[in-house]
């Protein structure tokens, strides 16, 4: 086992090996698993470090995403991105955490309790396909639509080499700035800006169609 | 990279919630829903949409993680070994866009590659050491 490896064994973001590193886990593959934890855990730390005090408090929070794994596996969806997946466990179990320690004292426990509930719990998009609100076929097909058309143009931007459009698009849909704001932050023109959202909108919905979430971007320009 | 806008968006909200800005972000964002009732309904609003199904283009790039290197990518980074304008766009990631994945990815990266020198520095230290010893000048 490959403690300080890095490197070949479980390419990022690869479905296939991912898969079967997970189904080998659903089996009780115990090497399978120590393999597992030492790819993940130093990355989930690092996550969770800088928001609580003491180390002692990050490591308590990952061990109860990876708990919370084991515990999801029966409803985890093996094409999944697994990083992903894990890390939206870690944010679960982090925000879990900073309000039972009086963080977050307007957060109402709406979506939480305290007694391990898997992975159903999660709210925003990506999560386990048993989500009760998310069953809804129509909507996880669509958001599965849209992630990979925005992976597509966003292969291609990075095949192009177009990194000052990536930067625009990030800042204006992951962000969520106005035009302006990213105009100035990336010493581009506004109206440049503005013609980079339009053109962008008009491929995904070419490659989508009128998906809501879209639809909501072109009506804020 | 100077300018930040002064208002909180709504996907920055989200972000907030997903635990996916930078720390920084966080605790700014953290500290405005303290003193401001409205931001707080604001928050509520967007989760209360949230639960019933609605999604934004933003949360599904977060979810999936669209624009994050892949990890062969972020491992050339790490050393140096990519062309200027990628690694430029993944400092960007990292530090504007505030992707805090990434960013605890790049951490571990970095410990593992300090480990491994370490591991290697140990032994070579040790035989360093003890192959000059000899030739240090004798005590008094
Ligand atoms: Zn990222």
């Amino acid at each position: 086992m490959a403690a300080h490896n890095n490197r070949g064994d479980v390419p990022s973001r690869s479905v296939s090996s991912h898969a079967l590193l997970v189904e080998r886990i659903r089996q009780g593959d115990q090497e399978a698993w120590a393999q597992f934890v030492a790819e993940y855990e130093g990355r989930l730390l690092a996550f969770i470090e800088p928001r609580v005090p003491t180390v002692q408090d990050a490591e308590d929070i990952v061990q109860e995403t990876l708990i919370g794994f084991l515990r999801s596996l029966p409803s985890y969806d093996p094409r999944r991105d697994l990083s992903s997946y894990l890390f939206a466990i870690a944010a679960h179990k982090l925000t879990d955490w900073l309000r039972r320690n009086g963080r977050r004292p307007w957060d109402s426990a709406s979506s939480v309790d305290d007694h391990g509930r898997p992975l159903e719990e999660f709210s925003g998009p990506g999560r386990t396909a048993s989500t009760i609100l998310r069953s809804r076929e129509g909507h996880a097909q669509d958001e599965q639509r849209l992630a990979a058309a925005l992976a597509q143009l966003v292969r291609r931007w990075k095949e192009q080499g177009q990194w000052e459009r990536l930067k625009c698009i990030e800042l204006l849909f992951v962000r969520g700035w106005r035009n302006k704001d990213v105009a100035a932050a990336l010493g581009m023109g506004e109206q440049q800006v503005a013609n980079l959202k339009f053109q962008t909108i008009a491929q995904l919905k070419q490659l989508v169609g009128n998906v809501p979430a879209v639809l909501k971007l072109e009506e804020s320009s | 990279m100077a300018h930040r806008p002064s208002y909180i968006s709504d996907e920055e909200l989200l972000a907030y919630r997903e635990e996916r800005l930078r720390v920084e972000d966080l605790a700014r964002i953290e500290q405005a829903l303290r003193e401001s009732r409205q931001l707080r309904e604001r928050l509520a609003q967007l989760v209360e949409e949230e639960d019933r199904g609605w999604y934004s283009v933003g949360a599904v790039w977060r979810a999936h993680r669209i624009s994050c290197p892949d990890r062969d990518t972020l491992a050339a980074y790490c050393c140096g070994a990519l062309p200027q304008n990628e690694a430029d766009y993944i400092r960007f990631h990292i530090d504007v866009v505030g992707c805090r994945l990434c960013e605890a990815e790049l951490t571990d990266a970095q410990r593992r590659q300090q480990a491994e020198e370490e591991a290697r520095a140990t032994p070579r230290r040790k035989r360093l050491y003890e192959s000059s010893l000899r030739y240090l000048p004798s005590d008094r």
